[in-house]
């Protein structure tokens, strides 16, 4: 027990975050969304990137942040926990970041598009909204 | 059974097995040559005949100009593999573990995509030398079943590793554990073919050295 | 509980989860699933679709409980609350509210009402020896409970490495007999999630490829989901540069390990070692063994257990040669000083019967 005790006098040295130069991956990332701009201009191909299914370190999100920087849209969706999107210093390059209600990442994506999906006002919630609209504006004529 | 049951099988009780093949075969064969005797030479030295039979073991590693334009494709290539496999069998780190493992000892290893280049050149030179076995019309007539069987077991350890480091063909798993068997199997084989000149080849250099030395000429 | 013929776009609405929310939802399921995101419409497609809620029934054998405490630790529980919201786990018997009989009746139901189309997941090895008396449950053997269960099941997933390879319980002597579930159940398909414990989304994954494709992943030879058992610890770990450039840790607290080299030299599996580890990661995407300082043990492969010391490096030979090479050496000296010993009297006998000839004898002839 005694042993147990002593166990917060053991000194902890924390580490320093692995350095930029651990950063090997974000090269190779940089290439690949070069790619996807292409083929997004040429075909009209939206794409993304999975950021979660890569062997990322800290470092390599730190400097695939850094490199791409941020543009002039930013903004947050609130469904089932936010959702922070902003593009990023290239246009057409989008970096989306999924939480849930407990604000912990449950998907990260780099999206090459003109416009994330999850921005665009879905076209039959469009139509709820003119139907809705309409109802209000008849509650209205009728309340007068 | 599984690739997981066949590596485990080639690290453990194939290599026991393989290992002490080698150990007997070597052992036995060293003793079936030394204990053949040669007379006593009893003509006094004219020089010390020890320092030259030792300058003769390392000269003959030196290439020699003559030889090299005579042959320069086995001389060419035949070095080249020979350098190869000395640097991927014993500057490759997971093979310096296993030496250490074993043996106690250990020293520095090359990055590994290096001893991948070496491991490359070595298996082109390995198939020019065939290719030059099979072509050369008396290379041809002088080649027995063995020298083709000592030139397989040879390729197929750099082959397999060179294949297991990149992925080719098989799981990781299989391709390492036929690798490790192919080593095993030249541990097995060594001893009783030409392979064995690994280790006599000091011998007779050395005696070479040492007569000529006697008699007072350059071996 | 939500009514068997809605789908799990109808659930999420219920809950008020938008048509973003579905779009979110469907692009984190395809991430989480381990496919890539332009699978995220098809997954949008088969979530549409009328839900199939399968009954779930959870055998638990020679265990140590290591997996349910895994999957009960998924992390992103927004997402497997949902999915398992459209499940039924209908037997588990450690996180179940019944017990005794009354679990065992809920097994019977459960099998008897979706007989042929529940899903069977199973932790734990299956211990053969002394007629499986090593572990039984209610009376039945856990050989007769699994043959019993796995009947009527559409398809069978052995989650953890005791399920899948027999793991501890099978490992080098295997005193009580214990077998994999694949060795037992051979007429059904059988999906092996192995790891011990598994990466809790990796388990949520599987299940919910199940729930959402109607079917299991691709497997890989020993029966894997190739998504998340395709690559080597070792080729997706981010220590990996280090193993090319020959920078090696050579113990633990040495100037190398504190610079993150890799962990090689001191027994890491990872090279032999298919699991997904280095890219989902523990813990909420915290760490994993690597990053945290510690090579990887191997515990998603068949026999780790047996595979030689866990800080011993992958090269190195799994029991001691040294012994059988010096024994062998012997031997051959032994042998070799036979054969030198007929030779010498070959030599002797010859110079025995050695005769001059002279000048005479050759003019005689």
């Amino acid at each position: 027990m005694a042993k147990l005790n002593d166990i917060a006098a053991i000194p902890i040295h924390p580490m320093a975050l692995p350095k930029a130069e651990h950063a090997y991956q974000a090269p190779a990332i940089l290439q690949q969304l070069l790619a996807m701009l292409g083929r997004l201009i040429e075909h009209d191909e939206p794409d993304s990137i999975d950021l979660r299914a890569l062997p990322l370190t800290e470092a390599d999100m730190q400097s695939l942040r850094e490199l791409l920087g941020e543009g002039e849209v930013s903004g947050v969706v609130t469904t089932y926990g936010p959702s922070q999107v902003f593009e990023t210093g290239y246009s057409g390059v989008w970096w989306v970041t999924h939480m849930n209600d407990d604000e912990e990442v449950i998907g990260e994506f780099i999206e090459v598009t003109y416009c994330p999906e999850i921005l665009v006002s879905p076209q039959d919630d469009v139509r709820e909204a003119r139907e809705a609209l309409r109802a209000r504006l008849l509650q209205n004529q009728l309340d007068y | 059974m599984s690739a997981m049951d066949l590596l485990l099988w080639s690290r453990g009780p194939g290599l026991a097995i393989a290992v002490s093949i080698f150990a007997f075969g070597v052992v036995l064969r060293l003793f079936e040559i030394y204990s053949l005797g040669r007379k006593a030479d009893l003509a006094k030295p004219r020089v010390n005949t020890k320092a030259c039979a030792g300058a003769t073991v390392w000269r003959r590693m030196l290439p020699d100009m003559h030889i090299l334009r005579r042959s320069p494709i086995t001389y060419v290539a035949g070095y080249l593999f020979h350098f190869g496999l000395f640097v991927v069998v014993f500057l490759y780190a997971p093979h310096i573990k296993l030496i250490e493992s074993t043996l106690g000892l250990s020293w520095p290893a090359l990055p590994s995509a290096l001893v991948d280049l070496v491991a490359v050149l070595t298996l082109i030179s390995l198939v020019v030398v065939l290719v030059n076995r099979i072509t050369d019309p008396v290379k041809r007539l002088l080649s027995g079943f063995e020298d083709y069987l000592t030139w397989a077991v040879t390729l197929l350890p750099v082959l397999t590793g060179y294949m297991a480091y990149h992925h080719l063909m098989f799981p990781y798993q299989t391709m390492l554990a036929l690798h490790i068997l192919s080593v095993e199997l030249l541990l097995v084989i060594f001893p009783f073919t030409k392979l064995m000149h690994a280790i006599t080849l000091f011998i007779s250099r050395w005696y070479n050295g040492d007569i000529a030395a006697r008699k007072g000429v350059q071996s | 509980m939500s009514e068997p013929d809605k789908s799990l776009f109808d659930l999420l609405a219920q809950r008020g989860v938008s048509r973003r929310g579905f779009l979110k939802f469907c692009a984190t399921t395809a991430s989480m699933l381990g496919l890539p995101p332009s699978m995220s419409s098809a997954v949008a497609e088969a979530l549409t679709q009328a839900a199939r809620r399968p009954s779930v029934i959870w055998l638990s054998f020679q265990e140590c409980t290591g997996c349910t405490e895994s999957l009960t630790r998924a992390y992103s529980p927004t997402i497997e609350s949902l999915i398992f919201d459209a499940i039924s786990l209908d037997y588990h018997h450690t996180l179940q509210a019944a017990s005794g009989d009354a679990a065992e009746e809920a097994r019977a139901q459960a099998m008897k009402a979706n007989y042929g189309s529940y899903l069977l997941l199973v932790d734990g090895s299956i211990p053969l020896g002394e007629g499986g008396a090593y572990s039984t449950i209610a009376g039945h053997t856990n050989l007769s409970m699994l043959k019993e269960v796995a009947e009527g099941a559409a398809a069978v997933v052995s989650i953890g490495t005791c399920a899948a390879f027999g793991g501890l319980p099978m490992a080098n002597p295997n005193p009580t007999g214990a077998v994999s579930v694949k060795d037992i159940v051979q007429d059904k398909p059988v999906m092996n999630v192995p790891g011990c414990p598994p990466i809790p989304n990796v388990i949520v994954g599987v299940v919910a490829h199940f729930l959402t494709f109607g079917a299991l992943p691709e497997l890989d030879a020993l029966g894997r989901p190739k998504v998340f058992y395709g690559d080597t610890i070792h080729d997706r770990c981010y220590r990996r540069p280090f193993y090319d450039r020959g920078l090696f840790a050579k113990t633990f607290d040495d100037e190398g390990a504190r610079n993150g080299w890799c962990l090689y030299e001191l027994g890491c599996k990872g090279p032999t070692t298919y699991n997904a580890c280095a890219t989902l990661k523990w813990n909420g995407g915290t760490s994993f063994p690597i990053q945290s300082g510690h090579g990887c043990l191997g515990c998603s492969e068949p026999k780790f257990w047996d595979g030689g010391g866990f800080y011993t490096a992958l090269s190195t030979p799994i029991q001691p040669v040294t012994g059988a090479a010096v024994t062998a050496a012997l031997a051959g000296a032994a042998v070799g000083a036979a054969v030198a010993f007929g030779n010498q009297s070959t030599k002797g006998k010859a110079k025995a019967a050695h005769t001059k000839v002279t000048i005479d004898d050759l003019e005689k002839a």
